[in-house]
This record gives structure tokens, sequence and C-alpha cells, in this order.
């Protein structure tokens, strides 16, 4: 019988208040690196061209390629390497596929005007909203509204932080990054919702406690479910961002530090959220019902 | 009790084991194959298990999409009344406010503004055959305002309808074709291979047009010369009388040649010219345009001098057919295109009135040729030929069948995928499953014994679940790139259930002594912590399915299908094996 943890009792109420500056910080460089270096923008969402090239015996390098196009004045925006034997070229305006596919291997062509990255941008934003604003109202249902608000701030610290390494590393922001906002939604939310499903449990059962007694008997209570979910997820992910190809690398990487980063806040970020709230409104809402 | 939990799950399993097999058919025996061989019989079976398997996105199986837009100022100079439509000169003063307004506003507002901004008199005039004559004077604007917003709309739905037809002709399986918004429609067909034709297809306006040719090169060449540039690229312009080549300048009055030759290098210089002055007096109510590579004269392009006058025009003919020269014919084994006219008398007039002249038949700005006529033709047939491979001509029957868009569309978007591309991606997806699939195996294993390999089991059971689900028809999901992520991240979660159910039962141990009792106790308290957590997800699925688009929107449906498999996996089929083992071996006490 294997455990990460054998009764062994972490003290994580006590670790709360430094942990908020691990949050602030990442946040804060969040907000420097995205005035500073500023997202990249896909096509989806600036519109512009992206060609796929799969290299031949004519064209055998990048920088072969890059002659090529240069010597054909066809100008591109950026040029890299793409999974195995494939490279990518974006440009910026729009570009005459028979004229790029005159001699190259072109196995993917796909141009996105700019009315139609407008609306790709609004669907996603609305998407996303509509889902946060549901999500908090089943909460607040099933729970009560400290929670529903400690969990939608966990999953905004989460977007952000996975926005925040993006930027840092330069990953692309396209309509597969939506979906892994999404992902990380539904993942962060998952492990939150277990959390305060055993702190509503526990709340039950021991009436006499302290509510940091029981915030901290929960978290440890599930800390190995946490821990092994998180592994299991991690194999999985890792997986795809090794394995995956040039076009899930991006989606991977935000899995991966979304997964990371949602682990960290269902415990450090929405359970002292919703503490604090409960701590400051509960006991006053009780006394005015006397 | 429990064999009706076994009725259940094992019959759950069967149906989800033959909703299967026809994706693994269909994947391991005819996916990416050519069907060019295949009978009609054996492509409808082929079509047959296809329909019952799993459904690739563009970005696996390779194909294209579009969304393409219809040029409304295009439309609006469509719609004007005939009597206007010879009027070169003002319509293109308006065609140029229009092109200025429609810069400013949106699809929506674009009508309004253009009567806020233009003599509404003027568009009163242009559009009357619209306006019925039981209209009051000064209501007519507004009424016309609304008829043409009505218009535009009805033309959308027409140009989806024609563009589908002529999809169709082509002979593809499933072609996605829906309008958006009120000037958009949106084309998917996957696993397409020849994607430039189907563009071709689908892009050309399929405005088909006669009109004669202006032969007397010597006033052209006079006219010309005061064209802004046109020194510099006159040089580049021949007239073949019979013998040699001529340059421009030295143009004869009339030619044995109905068109000008250009050298394919500097056709572009060329075109930039005559397009960059299209103000210019001579070519209000004349154009040039081009037409094909010359055969006889290798490293030219023909160039054509027309009357802007439409002759005659596509919605006056019938019955255009792709046909082929017999052998004993001298274009023998070519395809040409034959038609036939509404009204023989009008064709008849044409030819009388025109004798000696060449007439050019134009479809969609390119001349495909331009006979000379040699007397009148009775008869009300024609021919357009002009070297058409057998696809051509199909296409251009399937054009002309389907009939003229109402207006020039442009591509707002195309996603165009090589089939290559796709099963590299495929290819990478399954290592990507079957690597973390390992990994999960392994490590639960070690960490749960007999129940890790329970839980491994209910993994796999819930990944057959989900794929059988997504083959579906009814669902009639499809299958992208981010799906397989969403798919292989459920899995993930999958683990997560049967965590905490096992955590539980170890909690559970200390405080019952009754191995039914720990059993009981864990599942019911788990199944609480796992639906509230599974629902707040299927929540925000469900969210990005309805008001998400495209990619995401299939993602959603894989995201949704995953959890709700993968709680029964987790919760039900599980708990029948525990319940069966107890219930057999009659053990105490268990091991987690």
């Amino acid at each position: 019988m294997i455990r990460f943890l054998k009764d062994k009792k972490i003290n994580f109420v006590s670790q709360f208040k430094y942990a908020k500056y691990l949050s602030y910080s990442l946040i804060i460089l969040g907000v420097i690196l995205y005035f500073f270096k500023g997202p990249t923008l896909g096509i989806d969402f600036k519109g512009g061209t992206e060609v796929i090239v799969k290299l031949d015996d004519n064209l055998s390098t990048k920088e072969q390629l890059a002659t090529y196009l240069n010597s054909m004045s066809i100008k591109f925006s950026n040029i890299k390497t793409y999974g195995n034997d494939n490279i990518r070229i974006l440009f910026d305006n729009d570009i005459d596929q028979n004229l790029i596919s005159k001699n190259i291997n072109v196995v993917s062509f796909n141009k996105i005007g700019s009315t139609i990255s407008s609306d790709l941008k609004y669907d996603a934003l609305k998407a996303l909203s509509i889902a946060l604003l549901l999500i908090g109202l089943y909460i607040i249902i099933r729970f009560d509204w400290y929670s529903a608000i400690g969990s939608i701030f966990a999953l905004f610290h989460d977007i952000l932080i996975v926005m925040t390494l993006l930027i840092l590393f330069s990953f692309e922001f396209n309509v597969n990054i939506i979906a892994a906002f999404l992902i990380i939604i539904g993942y962060s939310l998952n492990d939150t919702i277990v959390i305060f499903d055993r702190m509503r449990e526990n709340i039950y059962e021991y009436s006499n406690m302290e509510l940091s007694e029981i915030i901290n008997l929960s978290l440890n209570e599930t800390f190995n479910r946490t821990i092994i979910t998180s592994i299991t997820t991690l194999f999985v992910v890792s997986s795809l961002f090794i394995f995956g190809g040039g076009s899930l690398r991006g989606l991977s990487f935000a899995l991966i530090v979304g997964v990371l980063s949602g682990t960290y806040s269902s415990i450090f970020v929405s359970t002292p959220i919703m503490m604090f709230l409960r701590d400051k409104y509960y006991v006053e809402e009780n006394e005015r019902e006397i | 009790m429990l064999y009706f939990r076994w009725f259940i799950f094992l019959g759950l399993s069967i149906i989800s084991l033959i909703g299967i097999s026809p994706t693994i058919d269909y994947y391991s025996n005819y996916f990416g194959n050519d069907y060019s061989s295949f009978s009609t019989e054996k492509l409808n079976e082929i079509q047959d298990i296809k329909d019952k398997s799993l459904t690739l996105g563009l970005d696996l199986q390779g194909g294209i999409h579009m969304v393409l837009e219809l040029d409304l100022v295009d439309l609006m100079i469509n719609l004007v009344n005939d009597e206007y439509k010879n009027d070169f000169k003002e319509l293109k003063s308006y065609e140029s406010i229009l092109k200025n307004i429609h810069s400013e506003s949106t699809n929506i507002t674009f009508i309004d503004n253009i009567f806020d901004r233009y003599d509404n008199q003027t568009l009163i005039n242009f559009y009357s055959d619209f306006i019925p004559q039981s209209i009051d004077t000064n209501q007519e604007s507004e009424y016309l305002k609304m008829i043409l917003k009505e218009k535009l709309t009805t033309k959308l739905l027409s140009s989806t309808e024609i563009i589908r037809n002529r999809i169709d002709a082509m002979g593809v399986t499933e072609p996605v074709i829906q309008t958006k918004g009120n000037s958009q429609i949106v084309i998917e067909i996957a696993g397409i291979q020849d994607t430039s034709r189907a563009e071709s297809l689908i892009k050309n306006t399929g405005k088909l047009e006669f009109k004669l040719v202006k032969d007397n090169y010597k006033t052209w060449s006079k006219k010309l010369n005061k064209l802004t540039g046109f020194s510099e690229i006159s040089k580049y312009i021949y007239i073949f009388n019979g013998n040699t080549m001529l340059e421009f300048s030295a143009a004869p009055s009339s030619a044995i040649l109905p068109y000008t030759f250009v050298q394919n290098e500097f056709v572009n210089d060329v075109s930039k010219i005559f397009t960059n002055n299209d103000n210019f007096g001579y070519l209000i109510d004349s154009e040039f345009l081009w037409g094909k590579p010359d055969q006889e004269f290798e490293g030219f392009t023909q160039l054509f001098f027309l009357n802007k006058y439409v002759e005659l025009s596509g919605s006056e003919i019938k019955n255009p057919r792709a046909q082929q020269f017999p052998i004993e014919d001298m274009n023998s084994g070519q395809w040409y295109i034959s038609l036939e006219f509404e009204n023989p008398r009008v064709f008849e007039e044409i030819t009388d009135d025109n004798k000696g002249k060449f007439l050019a038949i134009v479809l969609d700005n390119e001349v495909k040729m331009a006979p000379r006529i040699n007397q009148k033709i009775s008869g009300g047939k024609a021919q357009i030929t002009g070297n058409f491979s057998k696809n051509e001509a199909k296409d251009i029957e399937a054009i002309l069948i389907a009939g003229e868009l109402p207006s020039k569309i442009s591509v707002a978007s195309k996603l165009q995928v090589d089939a290559s591309l796709g099963s590299d991606s495929i290819n990478n997806g399954y290592k990507s499953i079957i690597i973390a699939l390992f990994s999960i195996f392994i490590f639960m294993i070690l960490y749960y014994k007999g129940f890790g390999l329970l839980a491994n089991f209910a993994m796999i059971l819930n990944l057959l679940f989900i794929i059988a689900f997504l083959s579906n028809p009814w669902i009639n999901a499809t299958l992208s790139l981010p799906g397989i992520a969403g798919m292989i991240l459920t899995v993930g979660m999958a683990i997560d259930a049967n965590v905490i159910i096992f955590e539980r039962i170890r909690e559970e141990m200390s405080k019952h002594r009754n191995i039914m009792d720990i059993i009981e106790h864990s599942y019911n308290r788990a199944f609480k912590t796992i639906l509230d957590s599974n629902l707040t997800t299927l929540i925000s699925a469900g969210s990005l399915y309805l008001f998400g688009s495209g990619p995401i929107k299939g993602f959603a449906v894989t995201l949704s299908m995953g959890i709700i498999c993968s709680m029964f996996t987790a919760i039900f089929v599980t708990k029948t094996i525990i319940l069966t083992y107890l219930k057999f071996k009659k053990v105490q006490k268990i091991t987690i």
C-alpha cells in the first residue's frame, strides 16, 4: 500500500498568506509581459494566411525555403519548423495560393479574413463568459456564494497564469487555446469542487470545529486524490505535448500549465477566498437572523 | 439486483462494440483509398459504412473549408433595371460611391446608408421594377429600402442553392453548405483530393456573355495612346497579320485573328495599366479581356478588345451539355459544351446584323472563344469549344446548369488541408493516446494494485463508449484535432472518479468493519462528489456547444460524451464488478 500522505497533517491554512504573494507576482509578471511583450495572436484572431509546407528534395531546409520565397519576392511575416518535417509560414496579407504551391509542397493552406477573425474572437469570449456565469450559478445553488466567488476567482487565476506563460514562451493564441482554457476551467473546477464538497461534509459532521481546522482537515483528506489525479492528467497532457505533433503543441503546453495551476489554485486560491468571505459574512448573516 | 447491473453493463458494451465496428472497418479497409476502380454498388456499400462510422474533421482527413462573402456592391449593381445596364458611365460612378459606402458600413446598415448618401430619386429610377404602381410617390423610397433589404437575404439563399447544385455535380459526399450572417456562405467538403478544382467550381460567378469583338486595331491604337502608361506596355502587345507578329503601334486596320497577343510574363503589367485607368474615356463602353494561353504561339496569351454591351447573356440559354467530339471529327476526342437558346430569333438577328464580325463567348470575364460570324445562324444552337479537359467541360456544364450567381463572391476565409498532413496528425494523436494510457496503466496498478486494474478496465471501456457514441449517425459528431485532445483528457479525468472512490474506500475502511458497508458507503458518498464536479464541467461544455463556433463545437460534444461515459464506467461498472467479486469470492477483507 503506497500513500503519498500517510496520516500526516499539513497545515495548509498557515501557508495561505505566502501563496498569495506567489499568485500576485505571477499575475503582475503577466501584466508586465502583456504590455511589454504582448501576446502573439494567431491568424484565427488577427487574420492572415498560414501555409504549412512539407519539405522535399528540392527544398529540404527552412533556410532554403526562406531563400526561395525571397527570390520569388513573396513577403512572409514568420517562418518556423512545425512538427517533424513540416515548416509553417505566416503571411500578414492575402497570398495567391497558386503562386505559393508552384514549386512548394503545400499540405495545408489556411486563409482567414479580418471579418471572420473578429467573429471568432467574439464567439470565443461569449462562450467563455457564459460558461463562467452558469458555473457560478450552479455553485451558488449547490454550495453557497462564498464558494462560488472562490471558485470563479480560481478560474480567472488559472487563465491568467496560463496566459502569462503563453506570452512568456511566445506561444500563439488561437482557437485551440480557447479550447485549452475551457478544459482548464473544467479541470480546475473539478479539483475545487471535490475539496469544497469535502468541506461541506465536514462542516456538517463536525459542527463545533473552527472553520480553519475544518479546512485543514478537508484539504488533508483530499490531498491524496488531488495529487494522484494531477499525476495521471499530467501523464496525458505531457504525452500530448511530446508526441502530439506541431498543431497540438500550444494547446498541450497550455494544458500542462493549466493542470499545475488548477491543482495549486484549488488549494491556495479558491479555498482562502472562500474562507475569508465566510469568516467575514457568515457570522454577520447568522447574527442578523437572531 | 446484481443480474440487472450485469444486464445493463453487458448490454451497453455489446451495443458499443456493434457501434464501433463500422468505424474500425472503414478506417482499416477503405479510408484514404482511391475509389475510382470500384463499382457503384461497392461505392454505395462503402458510403453506408462511412455514414455509420466516426467522422473525422477536416484537419484530420483533409479537405476544404471556405467562408464565401457575397459582393454586395456587385449585387446592387446587378439588381439595377435592364434599361440602365448599358448606361456604363452612370453605373461606374454609382459603383464607386457604393464601394465607399460599403467600406464604411456593416452589412446591416448598408442599404440605409445608401439611401442616406445617394440621391433617392435616382435610386428609385434604378430599381423602379421593384416598385409597384400602387405605391404612393412619397412612400417609394421607404418601400424600396425594405424591398432591397429583402433582396439581399433572398439572393444569399439563392446563391447558396446555386453553389450547392454545383458541388453536387462534383459527386462529393456530404458537403456542408450553409448561410452565415447576412452575406456569408460556409462550405465544407471533407476528404476531397482535388481542392483547386472544387474551389474554382464554387468561386466562379458563372456569368456567360456574348459580346462583339472590336477588331479595328488602327482606331484602337490611336485612342489608347492617350492612356497613361500605355506607351510602356504597347510594346508587349502583338498582332498577327497572317505571316508575322506586328507591334501594336504598327497595327493594321483589320486582322485575321480576333485577338492580340501578350507575352505571358508581361500579362500582369498590361492588366495593371488597364485596371488603373478604367475611367479612361474610351474604356467606358469598351473593355479588354484575357483569353487563354495561345496553343499555336507558345509563350503568348490572347488579349481581346470587346464592346461592353452584352448581346446575349447566360439567362437566355438552356440545356448546356458537356460533350465529346466523335473520333472521326477533326477535333477528335476533344470536349466541348453544346447549348441552345431560349429564343432562337434573338441569336438569328444578332448574327444577321453582325456578319463578318467576331462574336466572343465570355465566361466569368475570360474569353473562351471568338468565332467569326460568316452567315446568319438559325436553329438556336451553339457550341463552346476550346481544348477543354473532361473535368473542365463537366464543371462548365455544372456551372451553366446551376445558373449565374447574383453577384461576385470573394473568399473570406479558407482552410485547405492535405490528406497527408491529416494522417500525420492522426498518427501523432494515436501515439500520444497509447503512451498516455500505458503510463496511467502502470501507475494505477502500482498504486492501487487490483483496484488499479479495475480502474484501467473502466478507462478502456470509457474510451470504447466515447467512440461508439461519436460514431452514432444520430449524434453526427465530428472528431477534430482539439477533439482528440479533449478525448485524451476525459480519459485522464475519468481516472479521477475512480481515484475519488478508492480514496473513500481507504477512509471508510477505518470506520466500518463489514466489507459491504464499506463499499456501499464509499460509493454513495463519492457519487455526490463526482456528480457535482462533473456537472460543472458539463455546464462549461454545454455553453461551449451553444455559443462556440466551428471546431470548438465538435470539441464540446467530445468533452460532454466523455464526462457522461466516464461517470457510468467509473461508478456503475466498477461497482458491479466489485460486488460480484465480493459475492462469489466471499472475501471478508480487501486491501487497497
